[in-house]
């Protein structure tokens, strides 16, 4: 998928360029100054695998001043190896039931209730469902497509009936409140537009 | 003058609504940091397009306290179940959690509130204290020195946070592309708008924030799985003698909130990274270093002293230069542009704007008081906000996000479509490393950079230079000549390093 975005970088930076002829000298200054520079950045990341080594490892290089990585491990270490010497040293505390359940690194210890598990099917179907949502609101309207998004969300993610009968009728709460507050005109859609106009 | 800005400053603040807008957005703060996955920026950027009906200074208030609270909120959650609410109470976990399980979870959460609130409230007072020397160095600048910071400031973004650098400057000088979209800033001309009206008048900021912060966290958050206690958290200890405990370590908490301040300064460094370095430096420095990782009461007070020292430093380079230090001050910065802030040299004109930044600076100094009244108060309570579901939370976002982004610019369609490409695209970027703050600093800052480096050519036609530049003035200029070379060390700094190694 890198290279999807890459393109996309590249090839909107490239109409961007090419039309900025079009704009008084001004006008096209800035796009040009900002597009020329994607495209070469862009072009040097496509074409990484064959640059001259110094070049590559400028381009694929990705250290950096606080690698947040780096400093986990670090202060995990820290921890890991004061912890050892302890044990080595005084074999007391683990006597004691509070500091035998906590006495492991923190990074070992067992059952973490939220170790997040990388589930990249939810991602997508979340962007699926979002698109939807963005068709749907167009289509009938966003006060009446934002409980069925929600609807649909819930359904898919399995929870129980009153949290999804729950969830809409807040959703809806809210909308309304946009719609009725802020008087935006999310009633209605296109669908309602072309009944009006073309059939009745 | 300035201390004249100043009094006036405490009673807005201390004023109606002001005064509730900074109490409601220190608890929306504390409840989107404790609840993992969300955070300040997330939280700040949805409820951007709802500040629209509030006046500058309160919707710049809530955004101020959201960040804030959160920075203390993540604790919570890092406490009681050890999934961090915010990336910032990350280290927290490592002395919190075990606390937690042995039944001193009540300690712990009165431990990282109190060291929140006195690190911030020290902290923000230094930065107080030292505004006149900032008011003066920001007057320095002028036109051509602020285009060259924006670009400073994204070319530190992309060395100082992770990814490679070319990706870093890539999202960045990307996000700049997309603000030439509508009318030019200084010309006639009406740019890339395949002629749709709905275009003419750009994308949005807070819709492209709001794409990225909250659309894409909710795409990634629903690749994920847990974030919520499964079971009841013991609430015992004691909340006295954990505030006692701060106080008998002045050394450690003056020491993390500093260091905190000092890379919350940094853009692109942010939170996380003081957190842990703050956090090693409290177990290299201890006598009893062997306790860390077990529930040491020093690893609670060092993670929490220095996230929320953090926020000071972080808003020096965001109000003065309208560079972020975090995430969560690119949206802040988007929050000052919305209600028409410009970073820079107005903000600290006492006859303009002084006052806004001055009204931050104390509302930063009176939220820390909300935290330690807050967090020692509802200390016992504080297990519920653990028992909510992420899934439960997801759409109800996405709703928000989309009501929010059509409600910008009272029913533009275009700025829903921003929201969702951009999610969708915020979330390709982050899983391929590409910085999402240089992306944001782009889109946020783009008109900005563009009108500064218009003037800067007109200027150049009155500088006196051997060679016909159109950007002669950044030459001629003490200061945006230091600030070239800045730009110029950074970007070829790598290539050059291993040659000057050898």
């Amino acid at each position: 998928m890198e290279h999807v975005l890459l393109a996309t970088f590249i090839g909107t930076s490239a109409y961007m360029f090419i039309e900025s002829y079009e704009f008084q000298a001004a006008g096209g200054m800035f796009p040009r100054f900002t597009s020329a520079i994607v495209i070469v950045l862009g072009l040097l990341l496509v074409f990484r695998a064959y640059l001259p080594a110094p070049l590559q490892r400028v381009v694929t290089d990705e250290d950096a001043m606080f690698d947040v990585d780096e400093l986990v491990e670090e202060a995990d270490v820290e921890v890991d190896t004061q912890a050892d010497e302890a044990n080595e040293t005084d074999t007391s505390d683990e006597d004691s039931p509070a500091a035998a359940e906590a006495g492991s690194s923190p990074a070992e210890t067992e059952e973490p209730a939220s170790e997040p598990v990388i589930v990249s099917r939810g991602s997508f179907i979340t962007g699926g469902l979002c698109i939807a949502y963005l068709l749907a609101s167009y289509i009938i309207g966003m006060l009446w497509a934002t409980p069925l998004f929600v609807i649909a969300y819930t359904v898919w993610s399995g929870q129980r009936w009153y949290a999804i009968v729950g969830l809409a009728i807040l959703s809806f709460v809210l909308a309304f409140l946009f719609y009725d507050v802020l008087n935006l005109d999310i009633a209605s859609g296109w669908i309602h537009d072309w009944l009006v106009q073309e059939v009745l | 003058m300035s201390f004249a800005v100043f009094v006036e400053a405490i009673g807005v603040v201390l004023s109606w609504p002001v005064a509730f807008w900074l109490l409601a957005g220190m608890l929306i703060g504390i409840i989107v940091g404790s609840l993992p996955g969300l955070g300040a920026s997330l939280g700040m950027a949805i409820l951007l397009p709802l500040t629209l009906a509030l006046d500058g200074i309160s919707a710049i208030i809530l955004l101020i306290s959201i960040y804030s609270g959160a920075m203390y909120g993540g604790s919570i959650s890092a406490i009681l179940v050890n999934a961090p609410g915010t990336s910032a109470a990350a280290a927290t976990t490592f002395d919190g959690y075990p606390m937690s399980r042995q039944g001193q979870a009540v300690t712990a959460l009165s431990l990282s509130a109190t060291s929140s609130a006195l690190a911030g409230f020290l902290t923000v007072a230094v930065l107080i204290i030292a505004s006149p020397v900032l008011i003066t160095v920001v007057r320095w600048f002028g036109s051509p020195e602020y285009f060259l910071i924006a670009i400073l400031g994204l070319a530190m973004i992309t060395i100082v946070a992770q990814g490679a650098m070319v990706k870093g400057l890539i999202a960045g000088f990307f996000g700049l592309s997309l603000t030439t979209i509508g009318s030019a800033p200084m010309t006639a001309d009406v740019r890339y708008t395949f002629g749709q009206f709905a275009l003419f008048d750009g994308v949005s900021f807070v819709a492209a924030l709001i794409g990225l912060f909250a659309i894409a966290e909710m795409l990634k958050l629903a690749g994920e799985r847990g974030g919520i206690s499964r079971g009841e958290v013991r609430m015992g200890g004691d909340v006295l003698p954990a505030v006692k405990s701060v106080l008998n370590h002045p050394v450690t908490l003056l020491k993390s909130a500093f260091i905190g301040m000092g890379i919350g300064a940094i853009p692109g460094a942010g939170s996380t990274v003081s957190n842990f370095v703050a956090y090693t430096e409290a177990v290299r420095s201890a006598d009893d270093s062997s306790t860390f990782g077990k529930g040491n009461e020093v690893g609670v007070i060092a993670s929490e002293a220095s996230n929320n020292g953090t926020i000071g430093g972080s808003v020096v380079p965001a109000i003065a230069f309208g560079i972020p230090g975090s995430a969560a001050t690119a949206v802040l910065i988007g929050g000052l542009i919305m209600h028409g802030l410009v970073p820079g040299p107005e903000l600290f004109d006492a006859d303009a704007n002084l006052v806004v930044t001055y009204s931050v600076f104390i509302a930063l100094l009176l939220g820390n008081i909300v935290i330690l009244l807050v967090g020692l108060g509802l200390v016992t309570r504080a297990g519920y906000l653990t028992r909510i579901d992420t899934k439960y939370i997801i759409p109800m976002i996405i709703a928000l996000a989309f009501l929010g982004a059509f409600a910008l610019r009272s029913g533009n369609w275009f700025d829903v479509v921003t929201i969702v490409a951009l999610g969708i695209m915020g979330y390709y970027m982050k899983r391929y490393n590409y910085s999402i703050i240089a992306f944001v600093l782009g889109v946020v800052l783009g008109s900005i950079a563009e009108e500064n480096l218009y003037r800067s050519v007109v200027l150049s036609r009155r500088v006196d230079f051997p060679i016909d530049l159109p950007i002669s003035i950044f030459f001629v200029r003490p200061l945006s000549l230091l600030l070239l070379v800045g730009i110029v060390a950074i970007i070829l700094g790598p290539i050059i390093r291993p040659y000057l190694d050898r």
